[in-house]
């Protein structure tokens, strides 16, 4: 049985933390051990920031953000919908853990932790909007 | 030594910051500034933590512990402040070393590399006399 969740929030950082809970009880109560729920937690949290700072541009009070959360077998999806510029967050190369710290941007680490954490990361533009999609695999 | 650190670090600690999420006590010693930081350091607060070292710094304290025991959540926000930090202190031949951080917090550091950059210590006292 497909089991489906959708939250809409305003896109500023002070709602990012309101889907960070959203998904964070979905996987809960599909039984994600409390490590998984923290590494989702830091998935969402990054890739609301990304769109909030990079798409919108901190400047999404009248912008939205959805976030959808379906099962399909084992597998946690989550997905986010924006309204900001097309842009992939997944074509930029990945930083360098290893590189010295005079060759370091600053930042650049959010979307390589979602990579990280998730099981699969896709990207795709569709009805004029970002799509976003994570998966998680799950054990029942 | 460590009962002397330990002294002025019950009599200096004074509290910079309690806003919303995060909580940043400053203790300024002899060899070392201790950044003691509480909280989730998350897209909402990480310029909190950025302020809290950019301070010290600023001032020209730029021999940093960063007291992590009571952090158990950090985003690539968090670690961009870090870096930055990092990467002032080195410019004006100082270092920012890290106390005590939780596994998680640990876990990216590992991810990105900050173990390879900072020096980590399992205590407060031993990341203090480090100087």
């Amino acid at each position: 049985m497909v089991h489906e969740e959708r939250l809409q929030i305003v896109a500023i950082m002070e709602n990012v933390e309101k889907a960070c809970e959203f998904v964070a009880k979905f996987a809960r109560d599909l039984g994600f051990s409390e490590e998984m729920i923290h590494r989702c937690w830091i998935s969402v949290d990054e890739v609301c920031a990304n769109v909030i700072e990079h798409g919108y541009k901190e400047n999404g009070h009248h912008e939205v953000i959805d976030v959808i959360c379906h099962t399909d077998a084992n597998l946690l999806i989550i997905t986010f919908m924006d309204d900001s510029t097309p842009f992939n967050p997944l074509i930029k190369d990945d930083p360098d853990p290893y590189a010295l710290l005079e060759d370091r941007e600053v930042g650049g680490w959010g979307i390589f932790f979602v990579k990280k954490f998730m099981d699969n990361v896709t990207y795709r533009y569709q009805n004029n909007r970002n799509h976003l999609i994570l998966e998680k695999y799950y054990s029942h | 030594m460590y009962r002397f650190v330990h002294v002025e670090i019950r009599l200096y600690i004074r509290k910079v910051a309690v806003e919303r999420m995060l909580e940043v006590n400053v203790a300024g010693l002899e060899k070392a500034t201790l950044i003691e930081v509480n909280g989730r350091v998350d897209s909402m607060t990480a310029n909190q933590l950025g302020e809290a070292l950019s301070s010290p710094i600023d001032d020209g304290h730029v021999n940093i512990v960063l007291d992590l025991a009571g952090v158990d959540y950090m985003s690539s926000a968090g670690l961009r402040e870090i870096i930055a930090a990092l990467k002032k202190v080195k410019r004006a031949s100082g270092d920012l070393r890290i106390a005590q951080p939780s596994n998680r917090v640990m876990e990216v550091f590992e991810m990105a590399g900050i173990d390879t950059l900072v020096r980590i210590f399992a205590t407060r006292l031993e990341a203090v006399a480090s100087y």
